[in-house]
């Protein structure tokens, strides 16, 4: 690892974290009114701070939600109703006002408040899944009416916000310059709640909810309850070190019991040596002895108190059990001063488990799980050694986030147009002009079919090639998604020959034709035939009395009879003019498994269809395969019959043919398509 | 943007003071029709596509003064005792207004919209914010320049700078019937101001909105028409 570990990963994340869109969902929308009409109302503030008390408390936001509010402003007031309008109309709210709603109406713990032109803020505060109160302006126009809006999203170039002044005021997007400059006309007002996007912590580190006035310690992937202050003190746990998270880390860290004890701790150096001596109270004679790694390690423990210096171990504590070897206490964390082989200067350390250092795996990480603003050990690196025990894995976004549901998804996939939805490697973000079409993308070939396949907003541009035939040289060109043929542009010269040389329509113009010359004499195509002759096709020089049968979908020997008998490669046989290969198979098996739990679909042919749960078997014919003109199976994998959600990737489609599975071109809404390559449908 | 602030008597910008009044009930809206058919719409605005120059203010009243304002933009009337201050947009940020202007009748801070100000409000001094509790406003948001306003119909206009709007009516001030005027009946989206009227005048949409949190909010009322009265469209 590199000197300047941390400030490369920081500067690295940071480019790459302002590149994605980060949307946070979850957040749940209310509109301003009701309560009211949409005149003269003025609930923006308040209802943009009830959309967060619901997102943090894990409610549902009701009209009833605004009105209480606003019955509570009114009673402290804080606001009074406006003169000239309804009672529920609210009236102007200011940044601290919705700060003061947020702390004393909600409880939410602490917020952060701010007039200050910084992006970077809100998208660390969207990466913590914290939606930022902003004082904006009506439909985000900078000389429209002041409005406050709760930023959800945010990506190099828009910014998406729940504005309660609309009905469908949910997910609005808008561009990063226009919401900067309505933004400006607050002095940039901005309002969070400081709470953390982890959802799991190492051991040892403590914890509080938001909206909750529990704190808890962090403890073999549980929540242990620290029962009140004099627990918390008497355990030596340090304030600032508490992380405020949301809610739903209950979900993910189930609490598992109390920390009630408050215990008796001496604390000993003998012979250079420290130790602490724990009794779980004064009053028990039970006891236990540890001793300390190290001074740095005692350090960590923070504990309160006097360090006793003794040449032997007291007659009290010479029965006592002796406890492991204690190292830096969990939960703290250490920063090197100097080069950590592996890790560089700067690297930074979460103890945990007794003595484990873990590194986090990025500065985002460290960021978003809340620890920049927790207080840290800066030690050099014999220090660090004498306090620990081992070095752990890197703490990742995803040990953070393990128990993220869909619902708390945070990177950018909700962002449609940045979604490559028929998996050509293009999303709309990214130029794809029909992202429901895998054949047309930026790097896609532009063919003759009426569409702009390459995206560059031109229709079949530039299909134009030089074609050769008897009449001379031609350009064979696209013309309304279709080719033209091959249109002459030097025609050869015309000859007496009773033949149309330069294909104008004119045989032998400019030439003398005897005037006693029959037409049906004249052997146009030059194949030694003229029709009184039994040219079949005077115009077709392969089709002639005697001439071989050709796969070609012509009578080439006149006998009336199209194709009989022609000639094909081993393998292949004539048909519609074609020498194909033809597949001879009685029966065609395929099988689709999805996984389980989920419903497998499939349909084929004109209404061929069968689902089951998890594995389907689908026994089947060419014929019944060709009944749409070519072979092939939409299928897919459902979660439930109502398809609340699916996933044609999960499936796995075996068959006793060659196929070639593909996102679906024929009908692209999310199935997939199995296309039998080997079979050709006559 | 760049804004400047001027009590009328000490103003440059003001140009003439007239002792005239105003005849009032002359210049109540009639309701024309209600209007939500864009055809219908431009219709009415081609036919209506003049204007008329600011006309004198008629001396009935001489209790009732008012101003001739003579900005680098616009011409209008201010009434004694109150102050005005207009702002010019120069940010590139599409569907705003190009120039507001702000017409009050207190000294003090007014605060139009739903966000408030903070403690970051101070004076030069340092002294506390004044915010106005009580006080009438007018502000007229100017649209013109961003696209070819001439022949923009109503509903365009609407969807593209007010998409809340829903329906829309066409009324007559008997004061200026030559006034292509529209007074919004029905939003889906937050609507601000005790009275808000809409004007279409050559290449310019005016927004004009009146603010009153004073009780007697009749008699405010009919500065705000003999406001519109007085413009210079």
């Amino acid at each position: 690892m590199i000197r300047f570990f941390w400030l490369v990963i920081a500067v690295a994340l940071s480019l790459e974290v302002k590149a994605e869109e980060i949307l946070l969902q979850g957040v749940p929308f209310k509109t301003q009114s009701p309560p009211g009409d949409w005149q003269q109302n003025m609930n923006c503030g308040p209802t943009s701070t009830v959309m967060l008390g619901s997102y943090y408390l894990e409610n549902e936001p009701s009209v009833s939600s605004v009105t209480n509010l606003l019955d509570w402003l009114y009673a402290k007031q804080i606001i009074k109703p406006q003169t000239n309008a309804e009672y529920y109309d609210g009236n102007v709210t200011g940044i601290s006002q919705l700060e003061k709603i947020l702390l004393q109406y909600f409880g939410l713990g602490s917020t952060i408040r701010q007039n200050k032109k910084d992006l970077s803020f809100i998208r660390w505060q969207l990466l913590k899944q914290n939606p930022v109160i902003v004082g904006v302006n009506i439909n985000m126009s900078p000389t429209q009416f002041g409005h406050f809006m709760v930023v959800v999203g945010l990506s190099e170039t828009q910014v998406t916000v729940h504005d309660p002044g609309k009905t469908l005021g949910s997910y609005r997007k808008y561009s990063v310059p226009q919401f900067l400059a309505s933004w400006a006309t607050s002095n940039y007002a901005t309002l969070v709640v400081r709470s953390n996007g982890g959802l799991w912590y190492p051991d040892g580190t403590l914890i509080q909810p938001v909206g909750s006035n529990k704190v808890y310690v962090v403890s073999d992937n549980a929540l242990l309850w620290i029962k009140d202050e004099a627990v918390f003190n008497s355990m030596s746990f340090d304030w600032q070190k508490i992380i405020p998270v949301h809610q739903r880390i209950l979900d993910c860290l189930p609490e598992n019991g109390v920390v009630d004890w408050q215990p008796y701790r001496e604390l000993w150096q003998i012979a250079g040596k420290y130790f602490l001596f724990e009794k779980t109270s004064a009053n028990t004679s039970n006891c236990a002895i540890y001793q300390f790694s190290s001074k740095t390690a005692l350090d960590s423990w923070q504990l309160k108190q006097q360090l006793q210096i003794l040449s032997t171990v007291p007659v009290y504590g010479q029965a006592c059990d002796q406890g492991p070897m204690l190292y830096f206490h969990n939960g703290t964390l250490v920063k090197s001063t100097d080069d950590l082989p592996s890790f560089g200067a700067g690297a930074v350390f979460v103890a945990t488990n007794n003595g484990e250092l873990r590194p986090f795996a990025d500065w985002q990480t460290f960021v978003i799980m809340g620890y920049e603003n927790l207080p840290m050990m800066l030690l050099p690196s014999s220090a660090i050694y004498s306090g620990y025990k081992k070095f752990g894995n890197p703490i990742t976004l995803n040990d953070a986030q393990f128990c993220l549901s869909g619902a708390y998804t945070m990177q950018g996939a909700a962002d449609p147009t940045e979604v490559d939805n028929d998996g050509d490697g293009f999303s709309v973000a990214a130029g794809d002009c029909d992202d429901d079409n895998p054949l047309i993308n930026p790097s896609a070939e532009e063919i003759c079919d009426g569409l702009d396949n390459n995206c560059n907003g031109e229709e079949d541009e530039g299909l134009v090639f030089e074609c050769y035939m008897d009449c001379g040289r031609g350009i064979h060109y696209c013309e309304d998604g279709y080719w033209n043929g091959c249109e002459i542009i030097e025609p050869v010269a015309e000859i007496e020959d009773g033949i149309d040389n330069d294909c104008d329509g004119l045989i032998d113009e400019g030439f003398v034709i005897p005037e006693d010359t029959d037409p049906l004499d004249v052997d146009n195509d030059g194949d030694g035939f003229s029709i009184n002759m039994g040219d079949c096709d005077n115009w077709e020089p392969t089709a002639y009395p005697g001439a071989p049968e050709l796969c070609d979908d012509l009578d080439n020997d006149c006998d009336f009879q199209v194709d009989e008998e022609a000639l094909c490669p081993i393998g292949t046989e004539c048909v519609k003019g074609k020498c194909q290969t033809k597949i001879n198979v009685a029966e065609i098996t395929c099988q689709l498994t999805c996984p389980t739990g989920m419903l497998a679909y499939a349909w084929w042919g004109q209404d061929q269809y069968m689902f089951d749960q998890e594995q389907i078997e689908i026994s089947t014919t060419v014929d019944s395969l060709c009944q749409r003109g070519a072979a092939w199976i939409d299928f897919n994998c459902a979660c439930d019959e109502s398809w609340s959600c699916f996933d044609w990737a999960d499936a796995v489609f075996t068959c006793n043919q060659t196929i070639e599975i593909k996102p679906g071109v024929v009908d692209p809404h999310g199935e997939g398509e199995v296309w039998f390559t080997n079979i050709n449908c006559f | 943007m760049v804004s400047k602030r001027s009590i009328m008597e000490a103003t440059m910008k003001v140009c003439v003071v007239l002792s005239l009044a105003l005849s009032l009930t002359a210049c109540l809206p009639e309701p024309l029709a209600v209007n939500t058919d864009p055809v219908v719409d431009a219709e009415i605005q081609k036919s209506e596509a003049d204007t008329i120059e600011v006309e004198p203010i008629q001396k009935n009243n001489p209790e009732e003064s008012w101003a001739l304002v003579t900005d680098s933009k616009r011409q209008f009337s201010v009434p004694s005792g109150w102050t005005y201050s207009t702002t010019e947009n120069k940010e590139s940020t599409s569907r705003s207004a190009n120039y507001v202007i702000r017409v009050q009748d207190t000294d003090k801070e007014v605060v139009l919209g739903a966000v408030g100000l903070d403690e970051e409000c101070v004076t030069e001094l340092n002294d506390p914010c004044q915010v106005a509790d009580d006080y009438s406003a007018i502000n007229v948001m100017v649209y013109e320049g961003e696209v070819d306003f001439w022949d923009l119909s109503w509903t365009d206009f609407f969807n593209d700078y007010y998409p809340e709007v829903l329906t829309f009516e066409s009324f007559v001030l008997a004061c200026r019937p030559e006034l292509n005027a529209v007074m919004v009946t029905k939003t889906d989206g937050v609507w601000l101001g005790q009275k808000r009227t809409f004007i279409h005048s050559k290449d310019a949409f005016f927004d004009i909105t009146y603010f009153t949190t004073r009780i007697n909010e009749a008699q405010n009322e009919k500065m705000f028409w003999d406001f519109i009265q007085n413009f210079g469209f």
